[in-house]
């Protein structure tokens, strides 16, 4: 998933380039079309058709394909918007152009009418068509039509007294209108004025300037400005021109001084209203808010009241007074904007990371998440699994064939049909959740029927014989009969790895009766790796598509292993209350402490209204359900330390805790030149930022 | 839709827009925060977090309340005794009132009463204090509270009072007169008129703030006995006094304070006019407190006197920084035990003193949360410093 790319891009460089990519990738049995549909080619090509002769019979598992199906659907309904919204702010200043195009298909057609006897009089400098030879004569001995020819006649001289102040004006050829800015141009273009003239001009086959505007300010004016005729090609023209002019915005001020805006919040915590502290005004909108920040009035304010040195470009009355300055004054002034523009990206840096606690938070997450050597070695961990699972599959169905009595548990189901339909990877590695000291991670393997011990047994047998070379030696093999589990024991350079792999089977979900019999796995562990699946395949859908999700979650996540006190909870009840969190549609740092108040606020109590899980919509099941009442307390205690702790800015210190109190214990007994010295490193990374 | 003119008075209206629209700058507090929100509340946000349980009323808790209340609320001999010396205090005040030229010392205005008698919140003292109960007026003088018109005035009231009760003590305060009388008191709370403010002088008169503080009295005491009727509202005003009763941690919470708190709390009811039971107005005024409501970085609650929220209130910020901490770990701590043992965060029933340190409270072993602001350090102003501090204080600690 692109999104999720851009996820872990928002935060550093580190991605998860692989795992991005093969986190759908999941379900690759014939049972499964329209998720297999969905998935982007998996990079090991081969292995795509997992049991090529097997006909699995789709009818059987209708429930839980359509269950993924509509997953599929509603990854389709996340992703689509996400891709096309980045079309829109493309084409967030185009209407005018396509408003063009389409009605130059319209003049196409009038264009012979215009050559019609029907005539049309048209005055050259007022641009204005007239019904007959008697209103034009009319029009032309009016006092506003000898104006503007006085004004045409002095316009050469106009130009010039603008450039001479500095102001970027931008000037609408055709309708002969000047803009002081890009936004007053663009929203000129957009007009129903110059929609008009635009009609107009093409009916009388006129030539129609470019809507490129003449920059008129001499610095900018290597812009080019293309003339283009009607017929000619409309779209190319418009494309040219969306690029200009989306450059031309974004080369027209920065924001300044974002962190003078005050937002009120109102109490779904969305934003109602900001207030500029510089400039004593209120907006309503981010819109209103944005184009203030870039605004003349809030510079100069901010000028004022924030940095002397800046300077308010271009249009400011600094180079008005400049100009009158001699020469060396010109130097100096240049040399200092020079170092404003330094200033000025600086400033804008400063404004991505705000707070302290974003920063901070940023910061702990460059330092937890994995290298990219560690997620190269999973991968090819998991990838090798996989295929010897694959294989074994195969085996196993070549085994069937061959000698059908032989195991009755395997003859149980159908001849033709392998009795492994595919794999998952769930948990940290469908989540892509990982952080540096996660060991172990988890795959599913679905099966066609209910799994039996048997065939965990057999599984567990033959899975050595089927990985390659390479891993065979590094890899031990460990059925637990009592967990109904296959684990996986890998020495790499990073470490002892371990897989666990579950089994399951979507055709338990339809069985009434609670366990068969001994010799089929428990329904509890496989429906719990049922659950995970679900709930893999929500937060994808739905949480990895928030920006910061996987961050923050990481972040907690690396709480929960350093803090024993919140060593019990999980990573799906941190998705959830993040997911809650981000869906209110606030900041990083914000989205951080709102989970610590709903943890604080007591919701893991046990007299509290709990949560439910999102995944299972009919279900009452509390996501707390699994904790002890110590363990909900000191979850709660912990999370109400954290929000004391972020409230007054501290919240470095919530992720220094040591584990365990002892450790704590001495560490504050050492002599204080050690904690100083923690803090000058803590401070230097700060200053490294 | 925004009406031009609000039907009711602003308090009415469950926070209507045109309140949120005003937010002053935060500019006055050490902890510059950009932005700062509602604190999480799960009434307020029913459709983004979709709960199992509705829990609004809680029996098991409801019961121990109740029983509680009948602790806390004074006999009514008692209470009916407190009355006839107030009233009583309150005729020789009046004539004051009536004819000034009887008494040259100062001149009085107005005479009002105020405080949790008046709205039938008062509760008893604890078991074993020295503490009476007592009974509040503000008085109102024309003149400036000269310390020696306030004596002037304590000994005119111990002249008229001789013969009608026994009275045993009359002191001047740094807030006025305290009149006591065995086991019930009335303090007289003097202010002046806000014209005169100005001309305060804290060697001569009573000091400024107090002057205010008892002035604004008067102003709450309106709010209160009009909107904060209802007798959810009363009781947990009586549950939340008797709380920070007894346990100190609670102590940032003025009166003024709880009963804003206790008003949000059954009443605002994500725009509702349904009022809460008390037993879940209590627990979710915990919360409120556990969640961060007087932290940094959070509005507070609205205050409808001063047309603001609490925590953005510009001439002085309520609380210094080691009292909103000490006033959130405590809650915090209080909504924990609440979870595990009711009867004891209620009073009903004893148990070990949880602020003592770490101690086994229904089977569950239990911790107090740890200050981190501390008393020292609240005035500083760098986060850097106040760091170290912190360190420095756990060290020697």
């Amino acid at each position: 998933m692109a999104t999720n790319g851009m996820n872990y891009s928002m935060y550093n460089g580190i991605t998860y380039p692989q795992m991005a990519q093969q986190q759908q990738q999941s379900f690759y049995g014939q049972g499964y079309p329209s998720s297999f549909s969905q998935q982007p080619i998996p990079p090991y090509n081969p292995y795509q058709m997992y049991a090529p002769s097997s006909i699995a019979n789709p009818s059987q598992y209708n429930s839980y394909d359509h269950i993924i199906r509509s997953a599929a659907e509603t990854l389709a309904a996340f992703t689509n918007p996400n891709e096309s919204s980045v079309i829109n702010t493309s084409q967030v200043h185009m209407p005018a152009s396509k408003s063009h195009s389409s009605s130059t298909r319209r003049s196409v057609k009038n264009f012979s009418g215009a050559t019609n006897p029907t005539r049309m009089y048209y005055c050259e400098t007022c641009r204005i068509a007239c019904g007959g030879h008697a209103t034009y004569q009319a029009h032309l001995n009016g006092s506003k039509h000898k104006r503007k020819e006085l004004v045409a006649q002095n316009q050469q001289t106009s130009v010039n007294l603008s450039s001479k102040t500095g102001v970027n004006i931008l000037r609408c050829e055709l309708c002969d209108i000047t803009c002081t800015s890009s936004d007053a141009y663009k929203a000129h273009l957009d007009g129903s004025k110059h929609e008009k003239a635009m009609r107009l001009h093409r009916k009388l086959g006129k030539t129609i300037p470019s809507i490129e505007p003449k920059i008129l300010n001499p610095t900018s004016q290597s812009t080019t400005i293309s003339q283009s005729s009607i017929n000619g090609s409309q779209t190319l023209i418009n494309d040219d021109q969306q690029i200009t002019l989306s450059r031309l915005l974004e080369n027209s001020n920065k924001p300044i001084g974002e962190e003078y805006i005050e937002t009120t919040y109102d109490a779904s915590n969305k934003p109602v209203l900001y207030h500029c502290k510089l400039c004593e005004c209120t907006f309503n909108d981010t819109k209103g808010k944005d184009m203030h920040l870039k605004g003349k009035r809030h510079r100069l304010s901010y000028k004022k009241k924030v940095n002397p040195n800046f300077v308010v470009d271009n249009n400011s009355s600094n180079t008005k007074l400049s100009n009158s300055k001699p020469k060396q004054m010109n130097n100096i002034s240049s040399n200092e904007t020079i170092n404003n523009i330094e200033y000025t990206n600086m400033d804008n840096n400063y404004q991505e990371e705000n707070d302290d606690d974003t920063k901070f938070l940023m910061m702990l997450h460059k330092q937890i998440v994995p290298s990219p050597n560690f997620l190269n070695i999973v991968e090819q961990f998991v990838s090798a699994v996989e295929s010897a699972l694959k294989s074994c599959s195969e085996q196993l169905q070549a085994f069937t064939k061959s000698s059908i009595d032989e195991n009755p548990s395997t003859s149980e189901t159908s001849t033709n049909q392998s009795s492994l339909m595919g794999v998952s990877r769930i948990g940290l590695l469908g989540k892509s959740l990982m952080i540096k000291t996660d060991r172990l991670f988890h795959i599913v393997v679905i099966c066609a029927e209910w799994p039996t011990k048997n065939l965990l047994q057999t599984i567990a047998n033959i899975l050595s014989d089927n990985f390659d070379s390479n891993w065979k030696n590094q890899i031990q093999i460990d059925y637990q009969a009592d967990k109904e589990t296959i684990e996986l024991q890998a020495n790499t350079e990073e470490g002892i790895m371990y897989i666990s792999i579950l089994f399951t089977s979507p055709s338990i979900q339809q069985e009434k009766s609670e366990d068969k019999s001994e010799e089929f796995l428990s329904k509890l562990n496989c429906l719990n790796a049922l659950y995970s699946i679900h709930s893999a395949r929500w937060f994808q859908n739905q949480v990895s598509i928030r920006q910061h999700s996987s961050a923050l979650i990481r972040c907690l996540r690396y709480k929960t292993s350093i803090s024993m006190n919140w060593h019990s909870l999980s990573s799906e009840i941190i998705e959830i209350l993040i997911e809650y969190a981000l869906s209110q549609n606030v900041s990083a740092s914000n989205a951080f402490r709102r989970v610590l108040e709903y943890l604080s606020s007591g919701l893991s109590l046990l007299n509290s209204p709990s949560l439910c899980i999102p995944w299972q919509k009919d279900s009452t099941k509390d996501i707390f359900e699994e904790l002890t009442n110590q363990q909900r307390n000191d979850v709660t205690q912990e999370a109400q330390t954290g929000l004391r702790l972020m409230s007054f800015g501290q919240l470095t210190k919530w992720f220094e805790q040591s584990t365990n109190p002892q450790l704590m214990f001495s560490l504050s007994k050492r002599p204080y030149s050690d904690s100083d010295d923690n803090n000058s490193t803590k401070r230097q990374c700060i200053e490294f930022e | 839709m925004r009406r031009s003119r609000p039907r009711f008075p602003p308090w009415r209206q469950n926070r209507p827009p045109y309140q949120h629209s005003y937010r002053p700058p935060f500019s006055q507090h050490q902890f510059q925060q950009n932005q700062s929100s509602d604190v999480f509340d799960f009434l307020n946000l029913p459709e983004a977090f979709p709960s199992i349980k509705q829990l609004f009323d809680d029996p098991i808790l409801t019961a121990i309340i109740m029983e509680r209340i009948q602790q806390i609320t004074p006999a009514a001999a008692d209470s009916f005794a407190l009355m006839n010396f107030g009233s009583v205090i309150r005729q020789k005040l009046d004539i004051l009132v009536l004819s000034p030229s009887s008494f040259t010392a100062c001149q009085v205005s107005e005479v009002r009463d105020v405080g949790s008698y008046k709205h039938n919140t008062i509760i008893n003292p604890p078991i074993g204090s020295q503490i009476p109960l007592t009974s509040d007026l503000v008085v109102v003088l024309k003149t400036l509270p000269t310390r020696e018109a306030i004596d002037q005035l304590g000994n005119r009231l111990k002249q008229d009072l001789q013969n009608e009760i026994e009275l045993l003590s009359i002191r001047s305060t740094d807030y006025g007169l305290s009149l006591e009388n065995g086991n019930m008191a009335v303090h007289v709370l003097l202010t002046t008129l806000p014209t005169n403010w100005q001309s305060l002088d804290s060697s001569l008169h009573l000091d400024r703030t107090i002057c205010k503080q008892n002035f604004y009295a008067i102003k709450h005491a309106k709010w209160v006995d009009e909107v904060c009727i209802h007798p959810s509202n009363k009781l947990l005003v009586r549950l939340l006094k008797d709380l920070r009763q007894r346990f100190n941690g609670l102590e940032p919470l003025n009166p003024w304070l709880i009963n804003l708190l206790a008003h949000h709390c059954v009443t605002n009811n994500n725009n509702s006019t349904e009022q809460l039971p008390p037993s879940y107005a209590f627990k979710r005024a915990l919360q409120l407190l556990s969640s961060g409501l007087f932290l940094p970085g959070s509005n507070g609650l609205y205050d409808p006197i001063n047309d603001t929220y609490t925590n953005l209130s510009r001439p002085k910020p309520i609380m210094t920084l080691e009292e909103q901490d000490r006033l959130c770990y405590t809650s915090q701590t209080l909504l924990r035990a609440l979870a595990i043992h009711p009867k004891y965060v209620l009073g009903t029933e004893n148990g070990p003193d949880i602020f003592a340190g770490p101690c086994e409270l229904n089977g569950v072993m239990f911790i107090a949360n740890e200050p981190i602001v501390f008393k020292d350090q609240s005035n500083g102003h760098a986060i850097d410093d106040t760091q170290q501090q912190a360190m420095f204080a756990e060290v020697n600690s």
